[in-house]
């Protein structure tokens, strides 16, 4: 698998885990347990170290999609891009080295993943 | 309470004995029980354990809810494990763990679950330290299921 895209999905992962803490329906009983604080500095650490081995240009691009659509990179299922829910074009599902190549969905340009 | 949870598409397993004794190993071994392929399994390995890296799922009183969402699953996974010699798990309170709630979901729900069964979940192991820690001494599978859905009375 290209390490770019494992990157992402980690960079993505940590942005979700962010997400879900500010969530209001995330459950108190736990968020009594942690130091909120503390945890948001750990998970910004945890980022930045994701953040250095991926490329500038790269980077640029996923943060660019975060803030247009609030996620960096969307899975595709069954075909579909998770992001704008249109389905890929065949020549792209039918390919035989999935998720070994950088790929961005020709629709609304976002990384992809092949679940 | 499990039958509505596998018609709502999560995927629960059971694993009564854990083998594992710490953190990453305990993980993994509970991964074994999905379906995903091995690359799919490191990728919500290191999800899992970059959530850990931010503050740790111990909450303490010998149980454990590891959670996180990842791009690599398709829909919500429910593992639960019970280890009788108890697994190190950085809990908040440094005692071993025994029993683990690991909870995956993907980025994208058709309908939001994943937070209200990470509430459940909650709940639930709420009771069962009000309860005394009785369901450590079960220890066959389906007394176990049986205890925990008593225990819930159809909450989840």
């Amino acid at each position: 698998m290209e390490k770019i895209v494992e990157l992402l999905i980690s960079l993505s992962d940590l942005d979700n885990m962010l997400k879900d803490l500010e969530n209001e329906n995330y459950p108190d009983t736990l968020l009594k347990k942690m130091d909120f604080e503390k945890v948001k500095k750990s998970l910004i650490e945890a980022r930045e170290e994701i953040i250095q081995q991926i490329p500038k240009g790269i980077l640029n691009k996923y943060e660019k999609f975060v803030a247009k659509y609030g996620r960096g990179i969307a899975p595709v299922i069954n075909g579909v891009c998770m992001n704008c829910f249109s389905k890929l074009p065949t020549s792209m599902l039918s390919k035989v080295n999935k998720n070994k190549t950088i790929d961005r969905c020709p629709n609304c340009g976002i990384f992809i993943y092949y679940v | 309470m499990w039958e509505d949870l596998i018609k709502k598409g999560v995927e629960i397993k059971f694993i009564m004995n854990l083998k594992s004794k710490d953190k990453r190993n305990v993980l993994k071994e509970l991964l074994e029980q999905t379906d995903l392929n091995k690359t799919k399994k490191q990728l919500v390995l290191n999800s899992l354990l970059n959530r850990e890296k931010i503050g740790t799922t111990g909450f303490g009183d010998r149980i454990a809810i590891p959670h996180t969402r990842s791009l690599a699953v398709k829909r919500i996974y429910l593992i639960i494990g019970k280890s009788e010699e108890g697994v190190d798990f950085e809990s908040i309170d440094n005692k071993p763990v025994n029993l683990i709630f690991l909870l995956i979901a993907p980025p994208v729900e058709r309908k939001p679950l994943y937070l209200l069964l990470l509430g459940k979940i909650a709940k639930l192991c709420q009771k069962i330290i009000e309860d005394n820690f009785k369901c450590f001494n079960i220890k066959e599978e389906e007394e176990f299921k049986k205890y925990l859905e008593n225990l819930m009375e159809g909450e989840i």
